[in-house]
């Protein structure tokens, strides 16, 4: 490394030194490094300020997200359903049957809408066309599956395992939104042994490519949620 | 000379600056608070069913801590919801009724006195620009109250 002699190192000192010192420059050089460093400020401010208000936000989108389908999985159509104490239960065990217990696909998507925006109500968030429920419900040892979006219907069917929704769920998204990236899937089982879903009576819900603005910035998510429907006899 | 005009014009930009990140910080923490602690009573009354005065009465504990709320700028409804789906005709709610499933439950809150963040900004003047730290939470009742 080349060695900076104390002379020249002394004379570079010094033209900084008259630069900022003299009456002519000095006062201005100060201004300019100061707002500066009050621009940079204000921009990580402003940055700051849009991302809160976009968490903020989302979070409570989230949060009307889950009262939503809490609200709406209690849809149950009765008239599909086995209702009443003696279809309840089985004879032989005298366990609650919890098979046959269907929601209301139709009902439990106007019922999540209204939860949702009676929650979350923004003039520039519509989540109608975005929303899509699927309703699972046991059928002996089978899981009837019913996907919709709006009173569309996607896919329906029945499944041997309950673990193959995830898959039926993706499909779905897949289909209706053929633009879906690949990111916009839907994961509910961590491994085989950490199902989420159980052979029953659920509700999911996912919100395709909503769009958050922050205080300038617009970022895009998509959001699921879902609930079981607590059934009691 | 010149440094002394500098710094009549940095200083108070600086202090402008922070004073705004203050106040924003400030609105933004309490409003952050607020919608958490009411969406803490209301998940306790969708699985419960019921509120009773006690948690009333804790809820505004915590509320006061964070800003000027009073008895009355805490409403609770409850009611039902229609056939075709809507959340319409609710009415107001008594601390310790007892909801069924299906009913709905809800809670909004808002400040008496305006924010920091709105008194600094300097249009008090217009009342549709204040802004004042407000929270709803709209839920369902889960809890069964009919006995097996």
């Amino acid at each position: 490394m080349k060695k900076v002699s104390k002379k020249t190192r002394n004379n570079t000192i010094k033209r900084v030194a008259i630069a900022f010192q003299s009456e002519s420059g000095g006062g201005i050089g100060i201004i300019f490094i100061g707002l500066s460093a009050i621009l940079l400020a204000f921009v990580v401010f402003i940055n700051i300020v849009d991302y809160s208000l976009f968490t903020y936000k989302r979070n409570a989108i989230t949060k009307a997200m889950d009262y939503a389908v809490t609200a709406a999985v209690q849809q149950i159509n009765k008239n599909q359903s086995v209702v009443g104490v003696a279809n309840g239960f089985t004879e032989d065990t005298g366990k609650k049957l919890l098979e046959g217990v269907e929601i209301d696909v139709d009902m439990a998507n106007r019922t999540f809408l209204n939860v949702f925006y009676a929650n979350y109500k923004s003039y520039n968030l519509r989540i109608n066309d975005n929303l899509l429920i699927c309703a699972t419900a046991r059928r002996g040892e089978k899981l009837k599956y019913v996907i919709k979006s709006g009173t569309e219907l996607i896919l329906e069917g029945e499944l041997e395992n309950s673990l193959l929704v995830e898959g039926r769920i993706n499909q779905a998204i897949t289909q209706y939104w053929p633009s879906t990236e690949d990111n916009a899937q839907v994961y509910i089982n961590g491994n085989l042994k950490t199902n989420m879903i159980e052979n029953g009576t659920y509700l999911f819900a996912f919100i395709n490519n909503i769009k958050i603005t922050g205080l300038y910035s617009e970022r895009q998510l998509n959001l699921s949620s879902f609930a079981g429907a607590k059934l009691e006899r | 000379m010149n440094k002394i005009y500098a710094f009549i014009i940095i200083i108070p930009l600086i202090a402008l600056l922070f004073l705004k990140t203050m106040t924003f910080y400030e609105f933004d923490t309490k409003q952050r608070y607020i919608k958490n602690t009411v969406d803490g009573v209301a998940h306790k009354v969708m699985i419960t069913g019921v509120m009773t005065v006690s948690d009333k009465e804790e809820l505004l504990d915590k509320l006061q801590k964070l800003g000027d709320f009073k008895d009355e700028d805490v409403t609770f409804k409850c009611g039902n919801i229609q056939s075709d789906g809507t959340l319409t005709g609710l009415y107001s709610y008594v601390p310790g009724n007892i909801l069924d499933r299906g009913e709905i439950f809800s809670i909004y809150v808002e400040s008496k006195a305006e924010s920091t963040l709105s008194r600094t900004e300097g249009n008090s003047g217009d009342t549709t620009n204040k802004l004042f730290y407000k929270a709803k939470a709209i839920c369902r009742i889960e809890k069964s109250q009919q006995e097996d």
